[in-house]
Formats: structure tokens, C-alpha cells, sequence
């Protein structure tokens, strides 16, 4: 009887750990294609970056001398630079408060069931899907200190008073800045957080408006939790990528006026491409890092483990 | 009563109930749609000064004493036609649609199995693997752009719009996976057991009933695959230089654009003929992910 | 554009039908005789092989299209395929870093406005032989050449052209406010003090722009502002002329200029002019040639330089000209073929001249003997035949060199000068700007 027993459990025992090997197996090479794509094509590349940072080379000597951390100290004594990450913390900070808020707002809109749905849908989503590099030259000819329509109109309507040099001055290029970025972006929080929201099982929600739970209750008690992962990593994804993005202001202002718009992105093409030295503009695009990396790291593990609960 | 006046006061209460529930849906309907008008105007009043723009005469364009939002001469179809006729902006849309198309494939290519194998597998170190993935964003192309052109040119696709290919799923692969992984882990684990118990094996498991239910993501992301490709400027200037392999925004940004001269009505009317359409077809794909997809998981 | 690539039937061709078209060609040339090459004996070697010229989207889009030909027909002449890509010329300087960090790309590239010969010339073709040549040849390189394509005694490109920036006037107001024909920096900001009240302010940029970078070193450079030693190796900035070219710009501007030129980038001034407004404007002529057909009346009424050609200041006449010049690769496949294509195309000035409408100056004196083609015959632009006589480039008096073309692209001019503008201290500015550029110069020391 013993004997018995002791066998099946034995059998059961074998096929537990093929079962897990073999779903290790399957899991691993179903992930091996992606690692293998970014190792290749962004790590090699990025670990070659950090070199450059690290070394003194310039556009036409890339594989220079090591020259440990000297890139960055002699960054970190550049005003420019450090009014350039002061710049680049803010903006997207500010962008990003506004792109959630907007984006959120416009996604509770869109979700409801109006007639000339889609046909709003597609206008709002316009702003995300033009190319950047023509939006924000149309943006710049919106703000041109001669022809500007923004001024036009707003001046007639009794808006704004004078005529405003929105690129030009550096209380207002900032904001100019900042407004171009959120335009681009909130539609694409927007999508996000309706995507997000379609995976929420309407059963869930019909249950809770049974049991005479509010709009707002439902929505913060069911919804939110539920797209929270989705909406985070949205979130992560926009703010990582305003960070690093050079275009809006590459294309409006070029970092000026008096660098107030200067950006890390730009501040590291300016040196790094347009001045040919690499290394220290390796060393400025690489100036977030070291804080970015273990930031994202935690915070993506906090999500994993709140899943997993 | 008789049977004829209950009958008579029921349909008017069932009528009563009716109008009640639809003028509380004009209401709502109403509510949504001003809720709606400011957003709207931001969103498109750019637009629509762009829009305007593709149909004025270069002087109308630059009179700076008439309402930029409307005409003063006579509209003109004349940047339209010198896009096609003066440029490679046919190529251009060409590249565009072929690049985004075989990026998006790519994406998925490598981001659904990775996706999945990160929602579901629980496998050790897949999260430090899957937040590696991620870690790849926070290097910026402005950086990244020289190194990898050693990579790119090893494989002898500079200066084609197949460069291209090899280099945007660097960011769409990223976003795309953990978007992915975000709705595999939405799927109730049931179904998939159950076609396992079933006997199909992991990869029929996965394509029979995990796929179809995760459309709305898969979807999402090859959307955003899409306009992430349209986006890119940097990537396409430093490895394409040939007009005929341009993709519409690098195209249009450097023939259009002749330091001095803007050729700012053919600018605009190319930047509608791409970013329009993708609009359409993101409000097509954003309904067919709301309208109840997930009512198909629940069997 | 598509207009570079034509067949017969003027249809655009692809890249692929362009390619077999010159294959074609070449072949079918082989076959009979060949036309004789005046400029010396094209190496029988090169015949069958393909060369790749980078070069910039030109502000004169005719040239474009008569470089392009011009490039197929050596390219058939000579047995090779030739292709011709052009970006603008903002994004020259990413293109060329990431050429050579894939060790791939073009054959000959150029180099213009941002010059970085220095940086990368330990990669690029010595062609100081070309260049003594055609020097020979052409009565001599003016001083300029040499700053832009030499180091250590060697060439290393080719210099194309430069384009000058003169002071584009308008003479109905000029005459209208009784202003006499200017020649100096102070007539100018005569001219400007007069015409800003009546809405025809002046404009030059103070901006991170080119145009700003190049204007206010003309203005600079008359009152006796120096860059950097005649080395390159010392900064030189710092000094009386520099607080006096100072005070003077500020007047000008606030006397003069309205405070849109703070947010101006390379287009607009072209635009200030064009829509009537400026009473003076310093730039390309393109800022013109747009208009010559779609405002006439405007166009007539606008003159190219002035008197005594640059406006004079204290120490002279100072023209801040942007160069352009022609690279070969170390890594091309191709370089006999390259060098030979520069040293035809290099003597071929006429060409330059006539097709891009007077546009592209040249750097070799016996070209200056009027009247020059294209110059010589209209009189709007016969005073930029002298133009040689007033050429400078960024980092007088020494050569372009990495650091002063740090300088430039990092547009410490313009940004003391707004500093100075919008009402901070004098002193307090020009310490800034020193302290940027003294720190750029220490780093290009070791």
C-alpha cells in the first residue's frame, strides 16, 4: 500500500519538474527573440555610449582615450548644463502633470456612448498622430513674433494684451515649450487610459452599479486599480520618452532664448554632434541616469509585486 | 379599472419611463459634449490653422494683417499638386506605410511571445530581464544614434528604408512589451488551463485563447508601433540620405525646407495626407477595443 | 528634389532606374569614343566604379539640380556611377559623426557653416596636391581658404564656396527718410533709429541662429573684436574693442530693432524683409532672389551692399561669410574616383558661379577679375565681385578651430549680447560669456 503510493507520488513528482522545466523552456525562449533584439541593437550601443562618456573622444576620434569621470565634473561646472537639467526636470514634470490630467479627463469623455463618436475620436487624436517634426514647425509659425495667429486672435478676443514674443522671451518660451509638449502628448494619455479601461470587465461594473455604488465610488474602487499598471507604465513611457526627446525644442527655440529652453537632449547635440565633442556630450545626454535607472528599476518591481498580490 | 384602462395606464407609464430615460440621455449626451468642446478646440484649432494653410496662396500666407484662419485669395490645390509632382512625397508615403507596417510586425514579432512570457510564465529573473527591456528608453536616441551606426552599417542597410526597420523596433519593442504583458495579465488564467487540460499545448494554448481575447492590446499596441515609426526624425536623418528611401517626415523636412524658404503649404498639405488617416483608423481600432471585445473572454 | 533625377521623357526616375540609366550609359560610352577631359587624364581605374557625394539641400534649389547633372555627366564621362544625396544643412554635422561611426556613407562629403575639419581631418583624404594644383591654376587661394581645410601644413578638403551676407537695404526708404547712401556701421543705426518709429525697424537675430552667430561677428569684428590668437589656441575675446562692440550693438538694437529678433531663427529676417517691413536686414541674398519674381516692386526697391561693400567700423570692414567645403572619406572605397571628381568640379568655378546666380563666391583670386559670370552682368550684385577683399570666417584671426567652432555652435555671441540687451550688467555679461568661452578653449587644450 505504502509502496503504492510512494510510486505514485514518486511519478507525480517527475512529471511536476518536467512540467516545470518544459514551462521554463517554453518561457525563456518565447523571451530569448526580444532580449536578444535590444541587447544587440540598444545594449552594445549604450555600453559603447557609456564608454563615450567616459573617455575624451569627439565626433572625429570615437574610440579614445579613458579618461574616468572628468566628462562630468567639467559638465557639471557648465552653467548651461546645469540650467539645462534644471529645464529638463521641470518641463516634464509640468507636461506631465497637465498631459494626465487632460488625458484623463478626455478619456472618461470619449468612453461614453455619443453619437459622432468615432468621428470625434479621430479629431482628438490628431495632435499624437502628426509627425512631430511638422507640428512643431506649424507650432512655431503659430508663435512667430511677426505673423503669429495665436496673437492675432487672441489680442481681437480681448485675451492677452500687447503682442507677445512667445519664443523669444524667457518667461514665455518655457510655457511655449511646455504647451507644444502636451498638445503632442495628452491624447496619447488619453488612449491609454480608454484602452486600459476596455479591459475592465463590464460584469464588474454592472455588479457594483447593482449594489448602488456611485459613478466616482466605481470608478475609484473598481477601474482605477485595475488600470493602474497599464496607466503607470503609460506614464513611465511618456515621461521617460519627454526626457529624451530633442524635437519640440530643437524645432521652436534651439534652446534659447538665453538657453531658458535648453534641454539635456539639445545641451548633449549641441556639444556632443554640433561642436563634435562626443564624449562630454555622451557624458550630458548620460547625466540622468545614474538617478533614472534605479528609479524605474524599483518602481517597475513595486508594480510587479502589487500584481502579483 | 378594467383590463383595457390597466392596459391603457401601463403603456403610458412604460411610454412615461421612456422619455424620462431619453431626456436623461440628451442630458448626459449634452454634458459629454461640452465637456468635449475644449478639448476639442485644443486639439484642433492647430489643426485646423495646418489644414487652412495646405490651401493658401504663399502670399496669403504671409500677409500679416488678415485672420490667419480663413482666406483672403482664393484657396489653392497647388501645394497638393507640387507634393507629387515636385517631390518624392509618393515614395515618401510608400516608405512610411511600409516601414510602419513591418516595424509594427516586428513589434509584435518579439513582443507578444515576450509579453506573455512575462505575464504568465513566472519565470526567474524575467523580471529583471523585462524591466532591462524597458531600461532601453532611458537612453536617448541622441546618444544612442552613433554607436548603433556601426551596427547599422554592418548589415549594409544604411541609406534604405529597411534601416529603418532595424532600428525603430528599438522603441517600439519596449513599450509595446510591457503594454502587452499589461493585458496577457488580464486574461483569466481558466481559459488557457482550460485548453491545456484540453490538450493543446502551450503554443495552441496560447494562440487559440489568449491572443483572440487580448486583441484590444495587440491592437494598442501596434497603433502605437505605428505612430511611434511616424514620429522619429533623428533615426531616419542619420541613416537614410537618399530621397527615394525617405520616410514622409524626414522627406518633407528636408526637401520642403530650404534654409531660407519654407515651403510651408506643401509642408502642412504633406503632413495632413499621413497624419490624417492614421487618425481614422486610430478611431476605428480605439472603438473596436471598447465595444465589449473583452465580453468574448467570459465563455 | 525629384527634379534631379530625370530621364527623357522628364519623368522622375528611381534611384534604381537612375543607377541603370547610368550603367547604361557608361557602358555605351566605352563602346565609342570618349569625350576628351581637359583637366588632367581620368584614371583608367576608376571607370565601373560608383561614387557617393553628400552634400546640402542648396538655398538656391536650381543649383541642386545643375550640381546633380553636372555630377552624372562627369559620372558618365568617366565610366562611374555617381549619385548625389542632399540634407540640410542644419543636419550636416549629425550625418557626418554617424558616417564615420559606421565607417559608411558617402564618398565625398561637405562640410558647411559648422566646419570641423579640425576634428575630423585625421579621417579625411589629404588632397593637398588637388589643391596646390588648382591654386596654381587659379591665381592663388584667397587667406580664408586655408582656414577652413588646413592643418599642419595639409589639405584636407576641398573649399567649395562661401556665401557672403551683405547688407540688404532698401532704397525708397533710405531716400524717403533722406538718409544718404550708408558705408559705415553708424549710418546704419542711423538708418534704424529713423526708420523704427515709422514701423521699418532694422532686424539682425540675437538668437541661437546662424544668422545671429554671423551678424554680430561682422559687427564684432569691425570694432576690433578678436576671436582667438592667430594660432587659435588662446581665447582673445576679452578685451576694450569687446565692450565697446558691446555698447554699441545694444544701442543699436534698442535704438533701432524691435525685441522679435530675440526669438529669430535663419528665415526671419528673409521674412522681416520680404514682408516689407525691415529698412535693413544683413544676410544671404537668397532673402531676395525669393521675391525677385513675386515682388517685383519690392525686389527693385532693395539693394545688395553698400558702400565700401561691408559697413565700416573702427577697425574696418569685417564680412562674417559662411564657408563650405568638400571632404573625402579615408574609408571610401572610392577615393581616386573622389579626387578626381574635386579637382574637376573644383576648377569648374564658372559653373559654380553661373548656376547658382551668383550664390557661391569663390575662393580663388584670378575668379575675381571682372566682370565675373553671373555677377558682372547684373548690376544688383556686381558689388560682391570685390567681396574677397572683405571675406572673414568664424575665429579671426586664427583658423576655425574645434574650439571656436564650439563658440559658434554653442552660440555664446548671441546669448551675451541678449543678456546685455534685456538689462543685465555689462560687465556681468561679458564674465559669463567669457567664463563659457574660456572653459570651451581649456577643454580643447589638453
Amino acid at each position: 500500500m505504502a509502496d503504492a503510493e510512494l510510486a505514485v507520488g514518486r511519478r507525480v513528482g517527475v512529471r511536476h519538474r518536467a512540467f516545470t522545466r518544459e514551462r521554463l523552456v517554453f518561457g525563456y525562449s518565447l523571451l530569448v527573440p526580444a532580449i536578444l533584439y535590444m541587447a544587440l541593437l540598444v545594449g552594445v550601443p549604450f555600453f559603447f555610449s557609456l564608454y563615450l562618456a567616459l573617455s575624451d573622444a569627439s565626433v572625429g576620434n570615437q574610440v579614445a582615450q579613458y579618461v574616468g569621470l572628468r566628462n562630468f565634473i567639467a559638465i557639471f561646472q557648465d552653467s548651461t548644463v546645469r540650467l539645462a537639467l534644471r529645464n529638463t526636470i521641470v518641463f516634464t514634470v509640468i507636461a506631465g502633470i497637465f498631459k494626465i490630467v487632460l488625458g484623463t479627463l478626455m478619456a472618461f469623455l470619449l468612453v461614453q456612448e455619443i453619437p459622432g463618436k468615432k468621428f470625434i475620436r479621430s479629431l482628438v487624436v490628431l495632435p499624437w498622430t502628426l509627425p512631430v517634426a511638422i507640428s512643431a514647425l506649424a507650432w512655431k509659425w503659430m508663435f512667430d513674433p511677426q505673423f503669429s495667429a495665436i496673437n492675432y486672435v487672441a489680442t481681437r478676443l480681448h485675451l492677452i494684451h500687447g503682442w507677445p514674443n512667445w519664443l523669444g522671451e524667457p518667461g514665455l518660451a518655457p510655457a511655449a515649450v511646455i504647451a507644444v509638449n502636451v498638445w503632442r502628448g495628452f491624447p496619447f494619455a488619453a488612449i491609454v487610459l480608454m484602452a486600459g479601461m476596455s479591459a475592465v470587465p463590464p460584469e464588474l461594473l454592472d455588479a457594483a452599479k447593482v449594489d448602488g455604488a456611485t459613478f466616482f465610488l466605481r470608478y475609484q474602487h473598481i477601474v482605477i486599480p485595475l488600470i493602474a499598471p497599464i496607466l503607470f507604465v503609460g506614464l513611465l513611457f511618456d515621461t521617460v520618452f519627454t526626457l529624451s526627446d530633442i524635437s519640440i525644442v530643437y524645432l521652436l527655440t534651439m534652446g534659447g532664448p538665453e538657453n531658458f529652453t535648453e534641454i539635456l537632449p539639445t545641451r548633449a547635440f549641441e556639444i556632443g554632434i554640433q561642436a563634435g565633442a562626443l564624449g562630454r556630450g555622451a557624458a550630458i545626454a548620460l547625466v540622468l541616469f545614474p538617478i533614472l535607472v534605479p528609479v524605474v528599476y524599483f518602481l517597475l518591481r513595486n508594480l510587479r509585486r502589487r500584481e502579483a498580490l | 379599472m378594467n383590463g383595457v384602462e390597466a392596459l391603457g395606464r401601463r403603456a403610458a407609464l412604460l411610454e412615461e419611463g421612456a422619455r424620462r430615460a431619453q431626456a436623461r440621455a440628451l442630458r448626459r449626451y449634452v454634458l459629454v459634449y461640452l465637456g468635449l468642446v475644449p478639448f476639442l478646440f485644443i486639439a484642433v484649432f492647430p489643426v485646423f490653422w495646418m489644414a487652412i494653410t495646405a490651401f493658401k496662396t504663399d502670399a496669403d500666407l504671409v500677409n500679416p494683417r488678415v485672420f490667419p484662419f480663413w482666406f483672403h485669395q482664393h484657396p489653392t490645390l497647388g501645394h497638393f499638386t507640387y507634393l507629387f509632382q515636385h517631390t518624392y512625397y509618393g515614395d515618401w508615403i510608400v516608405n512610411t506605410m511600409l516601414i510602419a507596417a513591418c516595424v509594427s510586425l516586428v513589434t509584435l514579432l518579439l513582443g507578444v511571445p515576450g509579453g506573455y512570457a512575462l505575464a504568465r510564465l513566472g519565470l526567474p529573473g524575467a523580471e529583471n530581464m523585462g524591466i532591462a527591456i524597458f531600461l532601453g528608453y532611458l537612453i536617448p536616441p541622441i546618444l544612442l544614434f552613433i554607436p548603433l551606426s556601426r551596427v547599422v552599417a554592418l548589415t549594409h542597410l544604411i541609406d534604405t528604408r529597411w534601416a529603418l526597420v532595424l532600428v525603430y523596433p528599438t522603441f517600439t519593442v519596449p513599450y509595446c512589451t510591457w503594454l502587452l504583458s499589461g493585458f496577457f495579465k488580464t486574461v483569466p488564467p481558466e481559459i488557457e488551463e482550460a485548453a491545456l487540460v484540453d490538450g493543446c499545448g502551450r503554443v495552441g494554448a496560447l494562440v487559440r485563447t489568449v491572443l483572440p481575447v487580448s486583441l484590444a492590446g495587440i491592437l494598442t499596441a501596434v497603433i502605437f508601433a505605428f505612430t511611434l515609426t511616424m514620429q522619429d526624425f533623428l533615426y531616419s536623418l542619420v541613416y537614410v540620405s537618399v530621397s527615394d528611401q525617405k520616410p514622409v517626415p524626414l522627406g518633407v523636412a528636408t526637401d520642403l525646407i530650404r534654409g531660407d524658404v519654407y515651403f510651408w503649404g506643401s509642408l502642412m498639405a504633406g503632413a495632413l495626407l499621413v497624419g490624417v488617416p492614421v487618425a481614422i483608423l486610430y478611431s476605428f481600432f480605439l472603438d473596436q477595443f471598447i465595444s465589449g471585445i473583452t465580453s468574448a473572454a467570459v465563455k | 528634389m525629384a527634379q534631379q533625377a530625370k530621364d527623357g521623357c522628364g519623368r522622375r526616375l528611381t534611384r534604381r532606374q537612375f543607377l541603370t540609366a547610368a550603367g547604361a550609359g557608361a557602358a555605351g560610352a566605352a563602346a565609342l569614343k570618349l569625350a576628351p577631359w581637359e583637366a588632367g587624364a581620368a584614371p583608367a581605374q576608376i571607370r565601373g566604379t560608383s561614387l557617393r557625394i553628400l552634400t546640402w539641400s542648396h538655398f538656391v534649389p536650381a543649383y541642386d539640380t545643375a550640381f546633380d547633372k553636372y555630377a552624372a555627366d562627369w559620372g558618365q564621362k568617366n565610366g562611374v556611377t555617381v549619385r548625389v544625396d542632399h540634407i540640410p544643412i542644419d543636419q550636416l554635422p549629425a550625418r557626418i559623426a554617424s558616417e564615420l561611426a559606421a565607417g559608411a556613407g558617402h564618398d565625398i562629403f561637405q562640410m558647411n557653416g559648422q566646419i570641423q575639419t579640425t576634428l575630423y581631418y585625421k579621417n579625411m583624404v589629404d588632397v593637398s596636391d588637388i589643391c596646390d594644383r588648382l591654386g596654381k591654376q587659379g591665381g592663388g587661394w584667397i587667406p580664408m581658404a586655408k582656414n577652413v581645410a588646413v592643418v599642419g601644413g595639409h589639405w584636407y578638403a576641398l573649399p567649395e564656396f562661401y556665401i557672403p551676407q551683405p547688407v540688404l537695404w532698401r532704397t525708397d526708404l533710405f531716400k524717403e527718410y533722406g538718409l544718404k547712401v550708408p558705408s559705415t556701421w553708424d549710418d546704419l543705426r542711423a538708418a534704424a533709429k529713423v526708420g523704427k518709429p515709422k514701423s521699418h525697424a532694422a532686424g539682425m537675430a540675437i538668437s541661437h541662429c546662424n544668422d545671429a552667430n554671423h551678424n554680430w561677428r561682422a559687427v564684432f569684428y569691425a570694432f576690433g573684436v578678436k576671436e582667438a590668437d592667430p594660432t587659435g589656441k588662446e581665447p582673445a575675446w576679452d578685451s576694450k574693442e569687446l565692450r565697446e562692440a558691446m555698447r554699441w550693438s545694444k544701442a543699436l538694437w534698442s535704438e533701432g530693432m524691435t525685441s522679435e529678433v530675440f526669438s529669430w531663427d535663419n528665415v526671419s529676417d528673409n521674412r522681416y524683409l520680404d514682408s516689407g517691413v525691415a529698412i535693413w536686414i544683413h544676410d544671404a541674398i537668397s532673402a531676395i532672389r525669393s521675391i525677385q519674381d513675386s515682388n517685383p516692386t519690392l525686389y527693385n526697391n532693395v539693394n545688395i551692399a553698400i558702400d565700401g561693400l561691408e559697413p565700416r567700423g573702427p577697425a574696418g570692414r569685417f564680412a562674417v561669410v559662411d564657408p563650405t567645403i568638400l571632404g573625402i572619406w579615408k574609408f571610401s572605397k572610392n577615393q581616386a574616383a573622389a579626387k578626381a571628381f574635386l579637382e574637376e568640379y573644383g576648377g569648374d568655378v564658372k559653373f559654380s558661379l553661373v548656376e547658382s546666380k551668383g550664390y557661391n563666391m569663390p575662393y580663388l583670386k584670378k575668379w575675381y577679375t571682372k566682370p565675373m559670370p553671373s555677377l558682372g552682368d547684373d548690376p544688383k550684385v556686381k558689388l560682391l565681385q570685390d567681396w574677397d577683399k572683405v571675406a572673414y570666417v568664424f575665429g579671426y584671426p586664427g583658423p576655425a578651430t574645434a574650439a571656436a567652432s564650439e563658440v559658434l555652435s554653442t552660440f555664446v555671441l548671441p546669448d551675451m549680447l541678449a543678456r546685455y540687451c534685456r538689462g543685465e550688467d555689462l560687465e556681468s555679461a561679458i564674465k559669463w560669456g567669457m567664463g563659457q568661452i574660456k572653459s570651451i578653449y581649456a577643454k580643447y587644450k589638453s
